[in-house]
């Protein structure tokens, strides 16, 4: 290091140096400026969806108190074919709120921001209540878990909603199941329904996705119910899978971690992140 | 019609005149002596004036929304008690949060809620059951 060489080589590590900490630093700002814009983007995401949740379900509230107050006697006697349509436009506003509270659902847990309130729960007790809106209940013994009610109850609401849905044949059993396996936590819902074709299956978890034997048997579903299940799991470190053969029935498994359902939020940002 | 709730009076604070008109008939033809405020500052007079048992507060209003109002009403400590259930069409898991600190007794989503619905659920605040309530 004598003479002009030297003073060459250290100017030539100093630049080398201010080269890597202006390389970092500029990594470091694009990242900063990355994680603000997403989180802008998430922002108005989330003030998008609560604006058009407000505006869509207004209108719909007033159409269903005003036809529940006919229909329920708040105001004047209606005569029998009255009744009759009043009933029917009171259920099909209830179906739309329904509908949109699915899609709203959906895109507030699309947008990543699903908050997750997991306490002990009897699981069993859970999905008892699941299946005595819908068919009276088989079998039960008190199951304990970490998980999120509402959520959970979302998960359990949608597996049997479906097996119902697309059993066609009156009488037939369908069984469910929820057992703690060395592993993990396992519920089955097994039905002998219409089943999911050979070509449809690789599409059955995809948002607004229905078969073409769901379409001809029933006509008034969204194809969001197994999307929100699929996507509700994947944020709460659960998984779902099924058999299925069309015509012969389905059996759908999901499974939980031994510690119940926990915020995999940081898993799922990253995996869009990798996809964009 | 309940002989218990004759005299309970309820200050319904909504800004959507349909809604005001079903809630109100309902409530009315339940027995519940009701008040209507069609903002959040002719609420906050309201509830001063009439002393209510409790507030059925609407989030989107004009003038001062529901969360306003509820804050004005939890420092003032004449009205710091009042049971209050929050009603609106928002639903946000982050339109929730903003709320855990106030201590409504329930928080409803409208759309999601019968006449019957909601007048079980008044029944269960003035009965003193509290936590928070989502349907």
């Amino acid at each position: 290091l004598v003479g002009c060489g030297g003073v060459f080589f250290v100017v030539c590590v100093c630049f080398f140096f201010l080269c890597v900490f202006v390389f970092f630093l500029i990594c470091i700002i694009g990242s900063i400026l990355d994680i603000t814009q997403q989180k802008e983007l998430e922002r108005a995401k989330d003030k998008f969806i609560s604006l058009v949740s407000h505006q869509l379900r207004t209108p719909l509230t007033s159409m269903r108190l005003l036809t529940e107050m006919l229909s329920s006697g708040y105001a004047e006697e209606l005569t029998v074919s009255q009744h009759e349509y009043v009933q029917k436009i009171e259920s099909s506003t209830v179906r739309m709120i329904q509908l949109v509270n699915e899609i709203l659902g959906v895109s507030s847990i699309e947008t990543g921001r699903l908050n997750i309130h997991a306490t002990e729960t009897d699981v069993s007790a859970l999905i008892r209540g699941q299946i005595e809106e819908i068919a009276p209940l088989a079998d039960e013994t008190a199951q304990t878990v970490t998980v999120d009610v509402t959520l959970f109850s979302q998960i359990v609401h949608n597996l049997l909603t479906n097996a119902v849905r697309y059993t066609l044949a009156e009488g037939t059993v369908i069984s469910v199941a929820f057992e703690k396996t060395q592993k993990e936590y396992l519920l089955t819902v097994h039905d002998h329904g219409i089943g999911i074709p050979k070509e449809a299956q690789q599409h059955i978890f995809s948002s607004f996705y229905r078969a073409n034997n769901a379409i001809k048997a029933r006509g008034d579903g969204t194809g969001l119910g197994l999307y929100l299940v699929h996507l509700v799991l994947d944020m709460t470190g659960g998984k779902i899978w099924f058999n299925s053969k069309e015509g012969e029935g389905s059996t759908f498994y999901v499974s939980l971690p031994l510690g119940g359902m926990a915020n995999n939020q940081t898993n799922k940002m990253f995996i869009q992140e990798g996809h964009a | 019609v309940s002989a218990n709730t004759k005299s309970i009076k309820i200050v319904l604070a909504e800004d959507e005149p349909l809604i005001a008109l079903a809630y109100r008939q309902a409530l009315t033809y339940h027995g519940f002596d009701v008040v209507v405020a069609k903002d959040g500052r002719e609420t906050l007079l309201v509830v001063e004036e009439e002393h209510p048992d409790l507030l059925l507060l609407d989030v989107i209003m004009p003038h001062m929304n529901g969360i306003e109002v509820l804050r004005a009403l939890r420092s003032n400590p004449e009205l710091q008690d009042l049971s209050v259930i929050m009603l609106t069409n928002l639903g946000q898991p982050s339109d929730v949060e903003d709320l855990e600190e106030l201590n409504a007794s329930a928080y409803l989503i409208k759309a999601n809620l019968s006449l019957e619905d909601l007048v079980g659920h008044i029944n269960r605040a003035l009965e003193g059951v509290t936590g928070r309530l989502r349907v």
